[in-house]
This record gives structure tokens, C-alpha cells and sequence, in this order.
């Protein structure tokens, strides 16, 4: 208690310094602690899953092309094989993810879902929580697993186990079960699962479940022993070859705990901020570190006193690491808090629903703990260790000018603290930079304007007559039928052959449906020929990367095979961006959509006038052809936004970062340079009545800052311009960052840093020199 | 008690080597009262630390109670000076931050009595020192006076043997530094061996014996009238 009463009034003592130091600490915890929750978060992925360690996926890569293909999925056939051919082995499951939203109706409520369809042993694999009722029966086709709020918004508070729905106004299912909303740190994601089955009739294809082609279905397995993950690893490598021998298509298989980090490259992001989150942290701790030794002199004499009536070292690094503890707990306690308080808006910023509870594992608490225990430990070294050394006669003489040495520690410090800001704040100009770049890149089409309606029942057969109603309204300008939206086409496929082909050369091309105004509507550019008529047979148009790999001179009325089917080409379009943004083109074929189940969207080019009414008349005409289904109208424009989503995050979270080391800085510097002028009181004073102006003074205080910073670019600048050098190659549309990035975050840290000395030196430099000097 | 022989100490720094103390031969009886006295930087100080354990010479014996200690180590050095000797400083040396029982607590601690008997015996010197009243009062909200008593009560709170005050009048006006004279004289009577650095020869006037230091050397010694008849 004595202690601790002595630490208080310490505090007190010199509250600018240790308020600053708190504060600068507790700003850099802050910011530790909300990478530490992301980091925690990402690193949770999945984990609720108890089988996380058995489980393992098996996915398809195709190689015929000029680059092998990566599949999230594989055919059919080889969950349904591998159960059998291993009894390593115990379960398998296949998922077809819920990329699209469904209608779910009962009783008149019509909701549209996002829903998946599995095989329904996909229960026994992974934990999803059952609130109502269970999986259902294995062998009935029409039923239903909701989750609790799809449940609530279709049937109340009630148990819906036993009710009727109606999915997508084709089948009735009866809900089976009823699970806990999926988490959001799930990998796999739902909102409605139907079994598997129910595609054979989505699709009209009885064989659709058991082919050794398609790449579309996930497949999970469940082995007995976490151990045997190698034997099925290389088990399946070549399994479609021992049905399709000449298949280009090989199997690999991984574990499902390595997915969202490993497979999706999330660990890529962890390492960038936890390597952030510790230079933050040492950076906060340099800095507290530097506000010490504003007292150091008065503890050096202290620790004489103390010395010359019996203190021993121990005794003296006792009461010094009680004293930073006290510090680092006060700090650690605040930044908790802020970080609590500011959890919501972190989530908000970062679109992630990180809870509190997070935290409340044995791992995280144990991390944190060491970061605290850290935190005291390192910033306690210098007064502990070199100061407690000083014997007790140095100790009691010693005065600031006495002790040099420390001002080498000391720029050492400031410079990194500059080195960490000009680092953090060119980084995230070249991250903004490039995320404006992927913004407005042209991507051969354009997508302002243009609103999409998903089609669904009587829309899809009546497609054309919706067109034709459309085309009315003297603010639509055009339209087209589309069997994807452009950043989405999923449907591609090998079997490709034209004159000349290299037989080894099997690339995979991407199919899309489109009805023959696409052009018009997207305004995608034609290079050569004519696009093609309506329900013009067998024509097809490519695009100019499909045509580099044919390799021919003209195209226009040649003709190539798919399979079996031979299609003339019509045209060549212009390279457009499809799905990826920022990635290289892949080949496209382009055919009519002739069938019904071609026409999944409806694409309108509006003008930018009265929009509201043109969608009001939109979802009019489309209710009068089907009012079954809820009409919901989306802009393109909107999808693009989503897919920069991580970018997005990613800058946010970067900006956030370097605005915390920004202030860690600011308040550090602050600090510093009122221990400096403290030190320097007497110096001035001489100076000023020997007649020195006062802005000479002010610069002579600024010189070391400005010669820090000038040091910390030249460290700084390289380094970052290595790392976003290296960051950049992820995007095969890229800038360059230019020097002048680099040079401005620098300027700017080092214009910030000048203006917060020079306010702190201005009060310093204009005190009467009478008081200075009567300080002595 | 404290007997040096030819105690040399050498202050270096890059240009310049300064012979601090040169060959000084000194010894102090059991009981004694010493002042040492001499210009600015001719050692007394230099001298004051070595004899109180706060640092060790570069050539010489010093011999505390008969042992050799100019070789010790400071843990050494720290164990001896526990509880053997106390320090009375110029300016004071109290810690802002601890109130006045606290400050004469300290060397208990280090010692490491027990919190009750502590207590006793920090509150039976504080009344003795006439301050009790003051107990829970901070450094700086005393006078000079009343600082240097507390100095002095935190320097015999452990009933060392020897007490090393360095100019302990210093910073005090003549009416504060009468009345700690007379507290170490009182205390010197009662058995306990002073030594004190003094510019005053008033207060070296209270002294048995005054020793003149001059360039690091013993020059003079002189015994006060009355006991140097005493003696002889």
C-alpha cells in the first residue's frame, strides 16, 4: 500500500510527462489490442467446427491451359468414391455454396434466401447447432435446415419442424430442422440448406450428382484419424484419371482447418498486421521509455539517496518495476476500455462482427498477458538496469549534462518512432493509391447505370417480353439477358478444338449466355465481324485473349468445336474485365441465350434521370409478368463495390494503424521536446541575455527533430517502398509508386513533428531569461 | 574506528587526471567528534565518501573496526554500511515523494525490521528530533530546519555508530544550523562517532578535533582547547 501511495504521488509529480507517457501507451495498446481482436478473429476461423482437425476438402485443378486452374470444388463422383475406397475415410459430404438467393414462401411470406445444397451427412462433419428438430432423413429429397432467422422471419418465434415451404415456387420441402445463425467467422456460410438431390430438378438432369466432370461441388471428408490426412492426399491425386484417363483435371486435397488462412491467403494479412501491431507497440514503449528519462536524473538521485542508506540493486529495480507497472496497468486498463467502447465502430469500419468474447479463451488471455507483462518488462529495462547502476556517489552528483550517453538512446528512439510513421503513412497512400486505380479502371464495359433484376419463374421463359416492355420507358435505354453478371460468370469448361490446336493445349474457356444486345447495353467494344442476331444457331464470339491462344489472323466466319458442337464465330470483342478485378483476362466464349435456364439476369441501362420512377416501373413491369417472386433490383455498380471489399478493408485498417503510431508520435515528440527545453532552460536563458532572438532559439531546438526525421526517411522510404513493391504484385493491374508517395508521407511527418516541437519550443524560447537562469 | 593509510584517489577524465585524495593518513577514534575543513575541491568530500563505504580509493587501506575495506566490493560495502553508518547531506537528500515517516523508515527497511518495531523506532527519533508532529508532512512542505532534522533523524534512526555529515549548515540560516549542531553534539555525547566536512568554523568549533585538508593532503590538525588538554 505504501508502494503504491509513493507511485501516485510520483505521478503527480510530473504529470505532463507521465500523462503523455500513459497516453502515448495506451494509444499503442489500443491500437494492439484491436489488431490482437482481428488477428484473434481470423485466427477462430472455423474453429467451432469439433471435428476442425479431421476434416479435410478435396478440390479440383485443372491443367491443360496455359496456367493450372484452381477449383474451390470437383466433380460429383468423388465424395461418393473416396467414402467408399478408404476406411480412413468416415464421411463424406458435398456442398454446392449458397452463391445465389432463392425464394423460401409460406403462407403468403416470401423471403429470399441465400441457400445451400448438400448432402445432408454434412451435419455429422461439421457442428452447426440445432435449435428445433435435426438434418432430417437421409433419404428423403424434399426438406429443408433453415437457420434461426431465416425461421423467425418465415414462421415467428414458433418451431417451424414439420411446416411447409415452398422453394423457389418449383417444390414444397418441410423443415427438417432449425440451426443456430452461422457465425460469422464461418467459412461456410447459409442461410437455408436443401438436400443436394433437389438439383436433378433444378437442372433437369438426372446424371447431375454423379459425373466425373464438374468442378462445382465442394467436397468435404471426415477422416478417423486426424493422422491419415496423407494417405488421402495422395489417394486422390489422380482418381478422375482412373475413369478419364486423358482428364487434365487432377484432385488435391487439403485440411479444412488450413482453408481461411491458407487456401484463401488470409494468413498474408495476419503477418502484415501483427509485424504492424508489434512495431506499434515497441514504438509506444520507446517512446513511454523516452519520457523516463525525462525523470531519469531525479531517479538517478534518488537511487543515491536510497543506496547511501542501505538499498541493494534489487531493491532498487523493485521499486522501479512497481512503479512502470503501476504505469503500464493504468495504460492497459484504458486502452481496454477505449478499445471495448470502440469495438462496434471497429466492426463497422472493417464490416466483421468481432465480439468481446473473443478474448475470453485461454490462448488470447494468455497473449495478452504476455503483451502486458511485455510492455512492463521492456520499458522498465533502461531505469531498472542502467540507472540502478549508477553507484551512489556518481548518483548523487550526477546532473543532466553528466549523463551524454543517454542522447544516442534517445535518437534512437526518435528515429524509429519517425521510421514507424513515414513507413505506415506511405503505405497507406500507395494502398489508397491503388484501390482508386482498381476503382476507376476501365473494364472494357461499363457499369454505371446499369440496374439488375434476377429472374426467376415465369421471367426467365418470358424474358423477351420483358425486354419489350422495358424498352418503353424513355429512360431505359436498352437491355439484355445475361445467364451471369459479369463479375460472377462461373460456367466454364475444357473440349475446345480449331484448326492448328497444339494437342497438349487444353485451355479452359468461360461461357457466357447473353441475349444480342449486350453490346449496346454494357457497351463491351467490338474488335472484328458483327455480334450475333437473335436465336441465330450455333454462333459464338470471343474475346481478344480467346483469340491470341487460336492465334489466327481474321476469325470472322471461321469455325472451332466444343465437345461435339461445332459454333461459327462471329466477332471478336475487346478484352473486358470479368469476374476478378485487377487480375489478367481469361478466355471467353460468348453464345446466345436460347434456353430458359440461360436467362438468370435481366441487365438495364437507365439514363441518370428520374431514377426512382425507372425502377418503380422496372419492378412493375417485372411483377406484372411474375408475381410469385419478390422483385429485387440491384445497380452493377454495387457488385464491384463488394468485390474491393478486403482492399477496402485493408486500407481502412491501415489507415486506422497509422493514425495511431501518428499520435504515438505526436504525443512522444511533445514529451520530448519539453524535457529538452526543461534541460536546455538554463542554455537559453544565457543565450536570450546575451541577446539571441527568440526564433533563432526555436530552430536550434528544432534541428535534432528535423535531423531525425530527414535519417528516419532515409531509412523508411526503401523499406516501405519494398514491401509495397511486393504487396503490389497480388494485382496484375498495378501502379507504380512514384518517389513523390514516399517523399510526401515523409514531409508530412516530418511538417507534423515541426509544428508540435516548435509550439512546445516557442513557450520555451519566450520566457524571460531572468526566470531561467534564477532556476539554477 | 576509521584509520586510512596512505588513501590515494584519482579522478580521470579523457584530459585531465585529478589527484583528489593524495596519501591521506586519518584515523578516528570510537566516539570522536571530527570536523574536516578546506577550500573548494581540496577532497573533504572525496575523503567523506570514501570513509562512509559510497565509494573506494584507488590506492591504500582503510580499516573499519581493524578490517581491510578498501578492496570491497559494494554489495560488500552496502552490507557494512547498513546499520553502521549514517549520512547527513547539504541539501537535505530527502525523496519528495515520501512524507517524513517514510523517509526515516527507509533505512529500517533496507534492514529489514519488522513493520511494528519499525514503527517504534522511527517514532521514538522523530520525537526526539522534536518533528513528531510533522510525521505526516512531505519534504517540501518544511522548513530548511526542519528538513535537516529529519536528515538527521533518518541518519541515527538505525543507532549507527558513526554518522558522516557533509556540510550539514549549509543550506540553513544560522538559527536552524545552531540547532542541528547541537543535535549532533548531543548525539556525539551520547556515543556516537561523527565525522563532519565543514567551510564554518563556527560549527567545526564543536568538534574534538578539526583536520585541514589542502590539495588532497592533511596539512593540519588541531584539537579543540579544553579537550586537547583533556587528552594530553
Amino acid at each position: 500500500m505504501k508502494t503504491i501511495n509513493y507511485i501516485f504521488r510520483k505521478l503527480q509529480k510530473d504529470k505532463v510527462p507521465n500523462y503523455l507517457g500513459i497516453a502515448g501507451l495506451a494509444t499503442g495498446l489500443v491500437c494492439v489490442l484491436y489488431i490482437f481482436f482481428w488477428v484473434t478473429n481470423e485466427i477462430n476461423y472455423d474453429r467451432f467446427h469439433e471435428n476442425i482437425d479431421e476434416i479435410f476438402v478435396v478440390h479440383a485443378i485443372l491443367e491443360g491451359g496455359d496456367e493450372p486452374i484452381i477449383f474451390q470444388g470437383a466433380p460429383p463422383a468423388v465424395a461418393g468414391a473416396i467414402e467408399n475406397e478408404y476406411a480412413q475415410v468416415s464421411k463424406t459430404a458435398r456442398m454446392m455454396p449458397a452463391f445465389a438467393e432463392w425464394m423460401l414462401s409460406h403462407n403468403g411470406e416470401k423471403q429470399m434466401r441465400y441457400t445451400a445444397f448438400a448432402d445432408y451427412s454434412i451435419f455429422d462433419i461439421f457442428s452447426f447447432e440445432f435449435i428445433y428438430g435435426s438434418p432430417g432423413e437421409p433419404t428423403v429429397r424434399n426438406q429443408i435446415v433453415i437457420t434461426e432467422s431465416t425461421s423467425v422471419s418465415l414462421f415467428g418465434d414458433k418451431n417451424p419442424v414439420g411446416e411447409i415451404i415452398n422453394f423457389n415456387n418449383m417444390e414444397n420441402v418441410v423443415v427438417s430442422g432449425v440451426i443456430k445463425d452461422i457465425p460469422h467467422n464461418s467459412s461456410i456460410q447459409f442461410q437455408a440448406l436443401i438436400p443436394l438431390e433437389i438439383l436433378t430438378i433444378v437442372f433437369d438432369n438426372d446424371n447431375f450428382l454423379n459425373t466425373w466432370y464438374n468442378n462445382a461441388f465442394m467436397t468435404f471428408g471426415l477422416l478417423n484419424d486426424a493422422n491419415n490426412f496423407p494417405i488421402i492426399d495422395e489417394a486422390v491425386k489422380n482418381r478422375i484419371q482412373q475413369v478419364y484417363p486423358d482428364s487434365t483435371n487432377f484432385l488435391r486435397a487439403y485440411k479444412f482447418k488450413n482453408a481461411w488462412l491458407y487456401e484463401m491467403n488470409n494468413i498474408r494479412n495476419i503477418r502484415i498486421f501483427s509485424f504492424i501491431g508489434i512495431l506499434i507497440l515497441l514504438t509506444a514503449i520507446l517512446n513511454f521509455i523516452n519520457l523516463n528519462t525525462a525523470r531519469s536524473a531525479r531517479q538517478i538521485k534518488e537511487n543515491g539517496i536510497r543506496k547511501s542508506l542501505g538499498a541493494v540493486k534489487s531493491n532498487l529495480v523493485k521499486i522501479v518495476y512497481s512503479e512502470i507497472s503501476v504505469v503500464c496497468l493504468i495504460a492497459f486498463f484504458i486502452a481496454l476500455v477505449v478499445t471495448i467502447i470502440g469495438l462496434p465502430s471497429f466492426n463497422q469500419l472493417i464490416n466483421k462482427e468481432i465480439s468481446i468474447t473473443t478474448l475470453l479463451n485461454w490462448q488470447p488471455l494468455i497473449i495478452l498477458g504476455i503483451i502486458l507483462v511485455l510492455t512492463i518488462a521492456l520499458s522498465g529495462l533502461y531505469p531498472a538496469l542502467i540507472l540502478s547502476d549508477y553507484s551512489p556517489v556518481q548518483s548523487l552528483r550526477t546532473t543532466y549534462q553528466s549523463m551524454k550517453n543517454r542522447g544516442i538512446l534517445r535518437n534512437t528512439l526518435i528515429i524509429t518512432i519517425f521510421a514507424m510513421s513515414i513507413a505506415l503513412l506511405s503505405s497507406t497512400f500507395v494502398i489508397n493509391s491503388q484501390i482508386s486505380h482498381l476503382q476507376k479502371l476501365d473494364l472494357g464495359f461499363t457499369k454505371d447505370h446499369i440496374v439488375y433484376l434476377r429472374l426467376n419463374g415465369q421471367l426467365q421463359s418470358q424474358a423477351s417480353t420483358l425486354q419489350n416492355e422495358l424498352t418503353r420507358n424513355p429512360n431505359i435505354q436498352s437491355t439484355t439477358i445475361l445467364s451471369n453478371l459479369p463479375n460472377a460468370i462461373g460456367n466454364n469448361g475444357e473440349g475446345w478444338n480449331w484448326e492448328n490446336r497444339n494437342i497438349e493445349f487444353r485451355p479452359l474457356v468461360y461461357n457466357w449466355y447473353v441475349s444480342p444486345d449486350l453490346l449496346n447495353t454494357l457497351e463491351i467494344e467490338l474488335k472484328e465481324g458483327e455480334f450475333f442476331r437473335e436465336n441465330q444457331q450455333n454462333a459464338v464470339v470471343i474475346n481478344r485473349t480467346f483469340a491470341r491462344m487460336i492465334g489466327w489472323d481474321s476469325f470472322q466466319g471461321k469455325s472451332i468445336t466444343n465437345w461435339d458442337n461445332s459454333y461459327e464465330i462471329m466477332g471478336v470483342v475487346e478484352d473486358f474485365h470479368f469476374n476478378n478485378i485487377g487480375t489478367a483476362t481469361d478466355p471467353i466464349a460468348i453464345f446466345p441465350a436460347a434456353r430458359d435456364w440461360d436467362a438468370n439476369f435481366i441487365a438495364i441501362k437507365t439514363t441518370s434521370q428520374n431514377i426512382s420512377e425507372t425502377l418503380n416501373f422496372i419492378r412493375e413491369a417485372a411483377i406484372g409478368i411474375e408475381p410469385a417472386f419478390p422483385i429485387q433490383l440491384s445497380f452493377l455498380d454495387d457488385e464491384y463495390k463488394v468485390m474491393l471489399e478486403p482492399e477496402n478493408n485493408l486500407k481502412t485498417l491501415i489507415s486506422i494503424f497509422t493514425l495511431f503510431a501518428i499520435i504515438v508520435l505526436t504525443l512522444g515528440l511533445t514529451g520530448l521536446i519539453m524535457f529538452m527545453a526543461e534541460q536546455k532552460t538554463k542554455e537559453i536563458g544565457i543565450r536570450k541575455s546575451l541577446g539571441e532572438e527568440t526564433g533563432s532559439i526555436i530552430l536550434r531546438l528544432l534541428k535534432p527533430f528535423f535531423m531525425a526525421g530527414l535519417i528516419s526517411s532515409l531509412i523508411a522510404i526503401p523499406l516501405s517502398w519494398y514491401a509495397m513493391s511486393k504487396w503490389l504484385e497480388n494485382y496484375a493491374q498495378r501502379i507504380t509508386p512514384g518517389a513523390d508517395t514516399f517523399f510526401i508521407a515523409a514531409i508530412s511527418t516530418i511538417l507534423l513533428a515541426i509544428i508540435t516541437v516548435s509550439i512546445q519550443s516557442w513557450n520555451a524560447a519566450r520566457k524571460n531569461p531572468i526566470h531561467a537562469l534564477r532556476n539554477e | 574506528m576509521i584509520q586510512t593509510k596512505n588513501l590515494t584517489k584519482i579522478f580521470r577524465t579523457e584530459e585531465i587526471e585529478t589527484l583528489a585524495l593524495n596519501s591521506v593518513n586519518f584515523e578516528v577514534k570510537n566516539g570522536e567528534f571530527v570536523a574536516v575543513m578546506g577550500p573548494s575541491g581540496c577532497g573533504k568530500s572525496t575523503l567523506l565518501n570514501i570513509i562512509g563505504l559510497l565509494d573506494n580509493p584507488d590506492e591504500g587501506n582503510y580499516f573499519f573496526d581493524g578490517t581491510d575495506v578498501a578492496g570491497y566490493r559494494e554489495s560488500q560495502r552496502t552490507n557494512l554500511r547498513k546499520g553502521n553508518i549514517g549520512f547527513v547531506f547539504q541539501s537535505f537528500n530527502l525523496i519528495d515523494e515520501l512524507n517524513v515517516f517514510e523517509n526515516v523508515e527507509l533505512p529500517l527497511m533496507y534492514l529489514k525490521i519488522p513493520q511494528k518495531k519499525r514503527k517504534e523506532m522511527v517514532l521514538s527519533v522523530l520525537d526526539r528530533m522534536n518533528i513528531s508532529h510533522r510525521a505526516k508532512h512531505f519534504p517540501q512542505q518544511l522548513s530548511g530546519g526542519q528538513q535537516q532534522r529529519v536528515a538527521i533523524a533518518r541518519a541515527v534512526v538505525a543507532n549507527p555508530k558513526l554518522i558522516l555529515a557533509d556540510e550539514p549548515t549549509g543550506n540553513l540560516d544560522s538559527k536552524n544550523g545552531l540547532e542541528v549542531m547541537n543535535l549532533l553534539t548531543e548525539l556525539n555525547r551520547e556515543g556516537t562517532t561523527i565525522v563532519m566536512v565543514t567551510h564554518s568554523l563556527h560549527d567545526a568549533g564543536f568538534a574534538h578535533r578539526t583536520v585541514n585538508l589542502f590539495d588532497g593532503q592533511i596539512i593540519t590538525e588541531e584539537y579543540k582547547k579544553e579537550l586537547g588538554d583533556a587528552l594530553l
